[in-house]
Parts: C-alpha cells; structure tokens; sequence
C-alpha cells in the first residue's frame, strides 16, 4: 500500500501536474456557475431584494425635510455659547483650531476674532432646550422637537457639501436621499411621484440649488424628484390642452402605451415601461392634483398659522402648507430648499430675514401635522449642509459681523416620527468648534433616517457599475439615542 | 485498490479546490433553485464522516491489535472514503448555509467544517508522515465533536442540549417578584459575573448573589442605598472606556444606558433586593421608569395571534388609490390607505373584507364617506389607528367604532363630529390619543370626554388667539393679461375664501367704502392710453391688505403678422421677440428687466417688421415700450426709427428720434414715435442700442 501512495507521488511529473492543474480550473469553472456575473461579463440582474417592503416594521411612513440651503449658523439658532460673547474680538486659539483648513474667503484673514451671537437665547418648553430669539415660534414647540447639535460634515463649500447631505456622496451623478425611498420603498400613493421638490428664497445671500440635487443618479428615472413650480398651477403642463378631454386623453395614451410596449419588445430598454409608468401615473394626477391644492375646507386659522405668506405662491411659507398636504396624500418624500442662508457679512441683519421667512412656518407645520395624528408617522427635518465659523470673516464690529462655513459642527432639528422628543442630542465646546459629545455625521444621520423608515442601509443597495452602491457608502451608524 | 487511488486522489483534489473557491467567493454566489436540494442533503450526509473520523481514531488507537497489512489497506481506504464525504458535505452545507442562515452559531460552524475537510485532506497528503497523520486526526476528531455539536443548536436551538436542566431554573416574573431578582440580577448576570464569580472572582468580587455583593470586593462596597454618585458599580461604568478602571472591560459587552438607568434609580430607592414592584409608590421614579421603559418595552412587541396573509392577495388588494403593506416582513399586521377623493368607490374599502383580521392601520383621510363605510371599519376587529380627518364621518356613525376594540388612535381633524359624538367616543375604552382638531366639539366636551376616557391624550390642535389679528396679503389679478381692449372685462382674485375686495378705477386709494368687486370689472378705456385699478382685501377678523395697483394699457391696432429679424442676445431671455412684443402682457421693468419676458439686443439693433396689409388701418403712432430701471443713468437706446413701405422693399423713413441723450434715462419706459398718419401695408421699427448698452424691450404698440 505505502508503495502505491510512494510511486503515485513519484508520478507526480509534468503531465501529472498540468493533468491536476486542468482539475483545478475544473474545480475553479464549477464553482463559477454559480456566479452568474462573475465570468458572464455582463451585468447582472440586480440581486432581488423585495422592494417595496420594509426590512422592518417602520416608525415613520414619510419624510419632510426642509433644507435652509447656505447653512444657517447654529451660533444664533441653537447652539448657545455666552462664553463667544465674554471673548468678543479675541482670537482663536490655534489649539481649538487644529489642522481644520479654512475656505479660500478667510484663510487670508490675518486674525479669526471670536464674535457670540448678537441674539439672546432662552431655553424653552419642559426640555429647556436652548433657542435663540430669531425663531419665537419654533421655540414653542421645542417639546416635539429634537435638537441634534452635533452634526458635522467632510465638506467645506456649498456645493459638496449640499450634495453630499442629499445623496451621501461629495461628488455628483448619486441618487438623492428621496430617491432611494422612492426606489426602496415606493409611492405610498400612486398618483402622485413619491418625492417631491418645492423651491423657495429668502432675501439673505444666496447659493443655488441644481436639479442634480433631487437627482436619480443611476436609479431608474422614475425615482427623480419632482419640483412643483411656485405658479398657482403647481405641476407645469398637467393639465389636457384646450379641447382634448379625459377620454381622448385615456384613448391617445392606451394608444401610446401599446407603441411603446411595441418599442419595449424589440429593444428591451428598461427606460420604455418606466415612461409607460410615468404616463400612467401623469394622467391619475390629473385628478389627484387639484384634490391637494383644494384648501376650501380648511379653516382660515390654518392660514394663521402658517403666517399670512403662505397664500403667495413660492414662499417658504406656502410651501411647508403645500409639503404638508402632498405629505398627507402619501407622497413618501417631500423636500423644501429655502435659499438666503449664507451669511459671510451682515449676518445681523440677513439672519432676521432668514429666521423670519421660515420660523413660523416651519413650526406650523410641525404642530399642523401633530394636530392631525400625522406627525407620529411622518419625519420632519429642519437641517442646512454645514455650521458657519465661530470668528468673524471680515470686519467685525459691535453691531455687525458675518461667519464663514465650518464643517466640524452644526445645529439641525428632527421631529415625529420615532424620534426622541424634547430632548438636546450631543454637545460642542464652549466655543462651539469642536464636537465634545456624541457627534453625528451625514451618514449617521442618513442611516437613522433610513432606520426609521423601516429600511436597514446595509441591505438597500443598487448595482451599478460593478459595486453594489448605498445611500451610506461604506459608513453610517444609527443613532440609537435619539430613537423614541 | 490500485487504479482506484489516483482516480480518488484526483477527485479530492478537484472537490477541495472547488470548495476553496466556494468559501473565497461566497459573498457572490447565487444558487440557483434546481441546486437547493443538493444543499438540504447536507444533514443527511455529515453522518458518514462523523462516524468515519470516530472509526479511524479507533482503528489508529487498536492499531497494535490489528495486522500491519490490512491495517494499512484499510486504514487508507477509509481516509480517502472519509476525505471524500467530508469535503462532499462541506461543500453541500455551504451550499445550504446560502439559503440564509446567519448567525455567530453558523458562522462557527462553516469554518470548523471547512477546517475538517482541509485536514482530513491534509492527512490524505500527508499520510506517509506518521506524526503529522496523527496530529490531524485527533484535531479533526475534536473538530467533529464541537462542529457537530454547534450545527445541532442550529437546528434544535442553542439551548437544546442543556435545555431540560436550565429550564427547571427560569423563574416566572410577576408584579410581587422583587426588581431585583427581575431585573437586577438577570444584567449582572449577562454583563458582570462572567469573571465577577466565585470561581473566576477577580478584584475579589462575587456579583452572583446578594450576600457576596454586601461583602464587597478588594476596593470595598458594590453600591451605597441612596446614593447612586458614590456607589463603585456606577462609577466604574461612568468611566471613559479607555480608562483602565472602566468596568466592564474594553471588548465586553457593556451596559445599555437603559441598564445604567434602572440599576441607578434602584440604587437610589435604597437597593433593596426584596422590593417589589407592586410596593413601589406611583409616584417614585424608580415605577415611573420601569413602567415606562420596562414594562411597556415588552408588550410593545405585541405578537399578533393571526395569521400571515398571502403575499398575492396583498398584491392583488394593491390599485393606484389603495396601498396595502404588511407592516415588516416579521409581523402579519397590515397598514392601509386609500387615497383619491374623486376616485373613492365603496368597494375601495370593502374588498378589504379578506383581509379583515389583519388590518391594524387604516387611513381614509378626506374620502367621501358614509354611515356604510364606517360599519365596515367597525368589523376590523384588530384595527389601532383610524385616520378619518376631513372625511363626511357623522356622530351616529362613530357608533361602529365601539366594536373596535383595539383602537389606539383616532383621528377627527376636521370632521363635523359634535357633541353627540361623546357617548360613543366615550366607550372606546382602548383609545391612547384622539385627535379633534377643528372639529364642533367645543372645550368643555373635551374636557368631558377627557375624564371619560382617563388613559387617552386628547389634541385639540392649533386653537387662534382671536385677538391676534394679521394682515391679508393683497387681491391679485386673474391671468397675466393686462393690455386690453377698451370694454373688455377683467377679474380680480384671492386666495382665501370668504374675503371681499374692494377696487377704485381713479386712482385714488380704495377703502371699505369703495367699490365691492363682485364678478369682473369692465374696463373703459375713455380714450386714455391705461387705466389704473387699485384693489384692497377686507375679511372679518383679518386686517385689510395692502392695496394692490393693476395697470391696464389699450391695445391699439393689432398687426395681422409682426417678426424680428435678429432674435438679439439671450440669456434668460429665449428668443421669441416677436411674441413677447405683440402679446397681451406688459411686465414691470423694474421687476421683470433682466427676466424672459424682456427681448434684448445690443450688438444688432431691433428691428422689427410688422404686417397691416390685410386690415390696412391708418397709423399715426408707434409706442416702444422699453424697460429702464430706477436710477439708470444712460440712455440704453440711440434712436429709434419708424419706416414704411407697401412691398417691404422700398422703405421710407416717416421719423427719426435721437434718444442717446435723453435729460432722465431712468424715466424712459415708454418711447413714442408720431408722425403724420399714413396708410402703409408693413411698418419696420428700428430700435438702436446706445454705445456698450442694451436695449430690453417689452411690448410695440401701433395706434
């Protein structure tokens, strides 16, 4: 026997081995049958994840978040540091500094004098939650609130840093945060899209927003945002043109759809049915859109709380009433920009103007929805890309000063929906640079939300270009402390 | 024997280097379905290298008793026998291990299988080298003992093997257990005693039981009643996690802050271990907590007791205004909405009959519905939250709702409920939040209603202050037309419902004695080129609006065809000059200057044809009306010329206006050209752009 085994080994020559290496490559080709897209070179069907199904039961059905686009500073909203105030005109100390580069506006400032917030805070409600003077009304309601105050962010200019707060991802072509409900979780209503983009500005200095923010990416095209225009007619070119009425309309469509399966059947781009579906969905609207824009059976007051701006199309005002009621008919992601934000210089007196444009609004909404049973089920965020410096840029003086955009820190504040409320999250040093206390990065704060709408951001994932792409990237944790 | 071992030996190592790949690539491996059964036989398969591995190690412990020769066939025919199942059922409880199985357990598993099966392997190779022959043998045998017991707590559950001993042990809680022993105990347990016990007692702490925590350890007391800052438990835990000193240590599992929380309050109520939670007083923290944080944890994982729907039927129930969700893929509940009010049928709701037991979230917000429907909803006997906002729901038909027993939330905003709604309201006893917000009931039926249903928070909403009074934002114009025909007819709108306007045609200041806009105002011009109407909103409990001023200009002579010959520059101007100069709309320069609704040129000159030839009016004026901001100091325009002609070939210049040096630049809006009145078929107007400006033009007007 031991000579059999010995002379099988001694057989182990040339032939031998190239005869075992053919087994090993037979072993190899096996186990890539069971990969469809390793050697295939095509790619594959997405891996079917059941979309449209929650991972786990959810404790929010829908998102409303209002972005204050340019970065509003949380040293006058909510983020109280008297000691700025005591140390007015003195510098900061390098060592709080650290190695934080600094924007091309002020890295040639020769001094960073610290400047504290011109406006008083209070602390409000049962919580005590601290809330500066510029938003009387959101302070009323710092009881259904959370206030996370520390954010951070990797970006430093309104561009990247924007994007990367809609789609997780510095640079472009990502699909944006409502995109990926609309793709994970669907329309909660299917007459309308399932996310929602409405645009308002305000007198402050302004940054652009570009649609590429409520972009799809390469999700398929019926995710992308759907921007309501600020006219009386808030969904452009609805309506059936003069003297084509909804049965023709239904006639040329059913027409149109069998045209395009016929397209459909021959290329098989994944595009056709998706029009097919946008079509579909387009003509439902007809009559889903006017039932949202209906306020007849409101009461007036609603217009009292809301402030009397939310009757003049395009204001910040007139769109969180209008967020709310596409909100309430199911539209799964509603997103507001208000512009005006970015406050270099004259941050006194734009910084009123901001506050004022969105203050009342944005606490009507909040009790609107809360009135309705609704805020239990829908997510509010109230949240700009960045935090703004504590030193002055620019000349600084007693009455004026502005601040420049700081990514270490800021203030945000989430409301309903699963989340903790009443409640102060995380803390920044007494000179409000540095995080000192449970910080929350974009992703965090990305993975959280998605937690609370029932998704887990490990698993929702879309093949694209050979990897498997997530809202989180390969970060994000969930902040469990905030989680009622 | 002979010609069988390279034949063996070949396929071993194929299957190993296939099962190689497999572990390396699993992440990316998709089994096909057909497949799948291969996987399940693993259970059935394991068996054989179990009981070969166990059968070399007796045959290689009784070696001595055996003869050398037929040891030695036997011995390798059994190795190459137990190679070959071994990596057989490896490979196919990989295979199994895809179908989704994840957990620590299985993790432990797959590898010590996979290890077996390379050293098994390794001893086929390494069979002439007695010592290493042996060494992998009994690892392998050791291997099997532990692998074998883990994959049997996969199927029978971790606990199977010592279940009938430890079960005996678990204690049932109750309200008279003390919180100790419920709650107390069971978080050293899992996060102390592991190395806090009387075998392992390190720091010379026992946390087992209460006697030993009362004697301490090397640095003292466990804990102090009353005085959770000073107890040493707390305070280790406080630590950073980094501080040497921080219990439990960096890598352990650590408490929860809910733990910390409860074993603080306990601490400070006094630490003791017979207190229960019936004892404690309402009012003390340490029931407040546990009730909160405790107790309503474990029952708000309620477990359903019906059954899964069909995920077809789910589908099937699934139309463009009614989506139906199971509420996690854990939980047979389902959340429905319907949505359309236009689109609303009755069967909308009643289809959901099929799925009866298991709706437990319905919301028909702003439907049209009737007595009818709520009867339905009454027979959803798991329903916990009804939305009903703004739909037709009357009081008498809240009295199907009583039979919804497990109603938790309801909401009315906005229905036409009243105080006859109280006495069925008042029987849903499960009710936790009612929400009637401007509804008919009026403070003192909440307050009612409030001590009917004690356990329910009640929102009345948003309720104005009736002094604060705002302003109304002010009338606006009905379509953006405001260059009419004298005679024609213009409306006057606003937002809110119930708001009366008020408007003045002389250009005084309107006020709640001017004119009531009723349903359109006829515009007569009086031969003047523009009227002004002056609009204000009126409202009971509102203060009025700003006034709004609408300015109307005459039409004059319409051309049967006007174009521009160059289009001029763009930007968010696109182009369509001859539109926007001969449409119904003239926009404010101050506003609208740099918007699409002003054509501008400036390296070509406007020129702008426009065709009479078929009314053939006479023509005694031109009217440019060009845009130019407050506080402009140039003239953007340098002439302007009015030309005619019949064929549109030979032109004759009837005037010329020099506007480069205009006195007030800031004022030119409007340019007019007179000239003696003519009869041509076309007119060409030439608007010059003055030196590095731009002229931006809104509207021609022929009179």
């Amino acid at each position: 026997m031991e000579k059999e085994i010995f002379e099988h080994h001694l057989n182990t020559n040339r032939r031998h081995f190239l005869g075992k290496m053919a087994l090993g490559f037979g072993g190899v080709a096996l186990g890539s049958l069971l990969m469809p897209d390793l050697l295939s070179g095509k790619q594959a069907v997405e891996e079917q994840l059941p979309l449209g199904l929650k991972h786990f039961a959810a404790k929010a059905k829908r998102i409303i978040l209002l972005v204050q686009n340019g970065a509003p500073s949380q040293l006058e909203s909510f983020d109280y540091k008297p000691k700025l105030n005591d140390m007015f005109g003195q510098d900061l100390p390098p060592s709080v500094r650290g190695d934080q580069k600094l924007t091309g506006m002020t890295a040639g400032q020769e001094s960073f004098p610290l400047v504290g917030s011109k406006f008083g805070f209070k602390q409000y409600g049962n919580s005590g939650t601290w809330v500066s003077d510029l938003f009387p009304n959101i302070a009323k309601i710092t009881d259904d609130i959370c206030v996370i105050k520390s954010m951070h962010t990797d970006a430093i200019n309104h561009d990247p840093a924007l994007t990367f707060m809609q789609t997780g991802a510095q640079v472009g072509n990502r699909p944006s945060m409502g995109s990926w409900f609309s793709y994970g979780l669907g329309s909660e209503n299917k007459n309308l899209p399932a996310y929602c983009v409405l645009l308002s500005k305000g007198k402050g200095n302004g940054q652009g927003v570009y649609s590429k923010l409520w972009s799809n990416g390469f999700l398929d095209s019926s995710h992308q945002g759907v921007q309501l225009s600020a006219s009386e007619d808030p969904i452009l070119y609805l309506n059936n043109p003069d003297g084509m009425d909804r049965k023709t309309r239904r006639t040329m469509l059913d027409h149109l759809a069998s045209l395009n399966q016929l397209g459909y059947d021959e290329f098989g781009d994944p595009e056709i049915p998706a029009k097919i579906k946008q079509y579909e969905m387009a003509f439902r609207m007809q009559t889903a859109v006017p039932e949202i824009t209906d306020v007849s059976k409101e009461p007036d007051h609603i217009k009292k709380m809301y402030g009397p701006d939310c009757m003049v199309p395009g204001t910040y005002a007139a769109n969180c009433l209008l967020a709310r009621k596409l909100s309430e008919s199911g539209v799964r992601f509603v997103q507001l920009y208000h512009q005006g934000w970015d406050q270099h210089s004259n941050l006194v007196g734009e910084m009123q103007g901001q506050a004022k444009d969105v203050d009342m609004a944005s606490a009507a909404l909040i009790t609107d929805l809360k009135q309705r049973g609704l805020l239990d089920e829908t997510l509010v965020i109230w949240s700009g890309e960045f935090g703004r410096t504590n030193y002055c840029q620019g000349k600084l003086t007693k009455d004026n000063y502005g601040r420049d955009h700081h990514p270490r820190c800021f203030s945000i504040f989430v409301a309903g929906g699963g989340v903790k409320s009443g409640i102060s999250y995380g803390k920044t040093d007494e000179l409000g640079y540095n995080i000192t206390e449970n910080p929350v990065h974009i992703h965090d704060l990305h993975a959280t939300i998605m937690h609370l709408m029932g998704l887990d951001h490990e698993k929702l994932t879309y093949k694209h270009l050979g990897r498997r792409f997530r809202l989180t990237d390969v970060h994000g944790h969930v902040v469990n402390d905030i989680l009622a | 024997m002979k010609k069988s071992v390279p034949f063996f030996l070949n396929t071993l190592f194929f299957l190993h280097i296939f099962l190689a790949f497999l572990v390396v690539f699993e992440s990316y491996l998709e089994i096909p379905f057909w497949l799948q059964p291969l996987g399940r036989m693993h259970p059935l398969l394991l068996h054989f290298p179990v009981a070969f591995i166990a059968l070399m190690v007796l045959l290689n412990l009784f070696r001595k008793q055996i003869d050398p020769a037929s040891f030695e066939k036997i011995n390798y025919f059994l190795l190459l026998l137990t190679s070959f199942t071994t990596v057989l059922a490896t490979i196919m409880g990989l295979l199994l291990s895809l179908e989704g199985y994840e957990s620590e357990l299985m993790t432990l598993h797959k590898w010590i299988g996979i290890g077996i099966s390379f050293a098994v392997y390794a001893m086929v190779l390494t069979y002439l080298h007695k010592k290493v022959y042996q060494i992998l043998l009994y690892t392998s045998f050791v291997g099997v003992v532990f692998g074998g017991h883990f994959g049997a707590g996969l199927t029978h559950g971790s606990h199977f093997l010592m279940e009938p001993i430890t079960s005996a042990a678990v204690k049932k809680i109750d309200e008279n257990t003390p919180i100790y022993t419920a709650y107390v105990a069971p978080i050293l347990e899992k996060k102390c005693t592991g190395c806090h016990n009387p075998q392992k007692s390190n720091g010379e702490l026992d946390l087992t039981n209460v006697e030993a925590i009362t004697r301490g350890g090397e640095n003292g007391e466990v804990w102090l009643a009353h005085n959770p800052e000073e107890s040493l438990l707390l305070q280790r835990v406080a630590l950073p996690l980094e501080d040497e000193e921080h219990m439990p240590p960096d890598g352990k599992v650590q408490l929860t802050s809910r733990e910390i929380e409860l074993i603080e309050s306990w601490i400070g109520h006094g630490a003791d271990t017979e207190i229960s939670f019936a004892q404690l007083n309402i009012e003390d923290g340490l029931k407040q907590l546990l009730t909160e944080k405790w107790l309503k944890g474990d029952s708000g994982k309620e477990a359903y007791t019906f059954d899964f729907v069909d995920t077809k039927l789910i589908d099937d129930l699934n139309n463009p205004y009614r989506t139906v969700v199971q509420k996690s893929p854990t939980s047979p509940a389902i959340e429905v909405a319907i949505f359309g009010r236009s689109s609303f049928k009755a069967e909308f709701l009643t289809d959901l009959a099929k799925i009866k037991e298991q709706v437990i979230y319905l919301n028909l917000a702003n439907l049209p519905l009737d007595d009818n429907s709520l009867k339905f909803v009454g027979e959803l006997k798991n329903l916990e939250h009804l939305v009903l906002n703004f739909t037709e729901v009357t009081n008498e038909a809240l009295a199907s709702l009583v039979s919804n027993t497990k109603l938790q939330s309801l909401s009315l905003a906005g229905t036409s409920v009243d105080v006859a709604a109280l006495k069925y309201l008042k029987e849903i006893k499960s009710l936790k939040e009612l929400f009637v917000w401007n509804t008919q009931l009026t403070d003192a039926d909440i307050s009612q209603l409030a001590k009917e249903l004690p356990g329910a928070t009640i929102n009345e909403g948003y309720i104005p202050d009736p002094e604060e009074k705002m302003n109304l934002t002010p009338p606006t114009l009905i379509g953006e037309r405001n260059i009419i025909n004298s005679g024609d007819r213009i409306s006057l709108g606003h937002k809110m419902n119930g708001v009366s306007i008020r408007y003045t045609l002389d250009e005084t200041e309107p006020n709640e004695k001017s004119e009531l806009y009723e349903s359109g105002i006829t515009m007569d011009l009086q031969g003047e080129r523009s009227k002004t109407v002056k609009a204000i909103a009126y409202k009971d409990n509102w203060l009025p609006s700003e006034v709004s001023t609408f300015v109307f200009y005459d039409k004059g002579l319409v051309p049967d065809g006007l174009e521009v010959v160059h289009p001029g520059i763009l930007s968010s101007y696109t182009g369509e000059a001859a539109r926007i100069l001969n449409d119904d709309a003239k926009y404010d320069a101050n506003t609208y200057y740099f918007s699409k609704f002003y054509a501008s040129f400036n390296n070509k000159p406007l020129i702008a044809i426009a065709d009479f030839s078929a009314s053939n009016p006479k023509i005694k004026e031109v009217v440019l009306s060009c845009g130019s901001r407050n506080g402009a100091k140039k003239s953007s325009v340098m002439y302007v010329e009015v030309w005619s002609s019949n064929n549109k070939e030979n032109w004759t210049l009837l005037k010329k206006l020099n506007l480069a040096k205009v006195a007030n630049p800031d004022k030119l809006n409007e340019i007019s050209i007179k000239f003696p009145e003519s009869t041509a078929k076309y007119y060409k107007v030439v608007g010059q752009p003055n030196t590095e400006s731009t002229l931006r033009v809104n509207q021609l007007f022929f009179f």
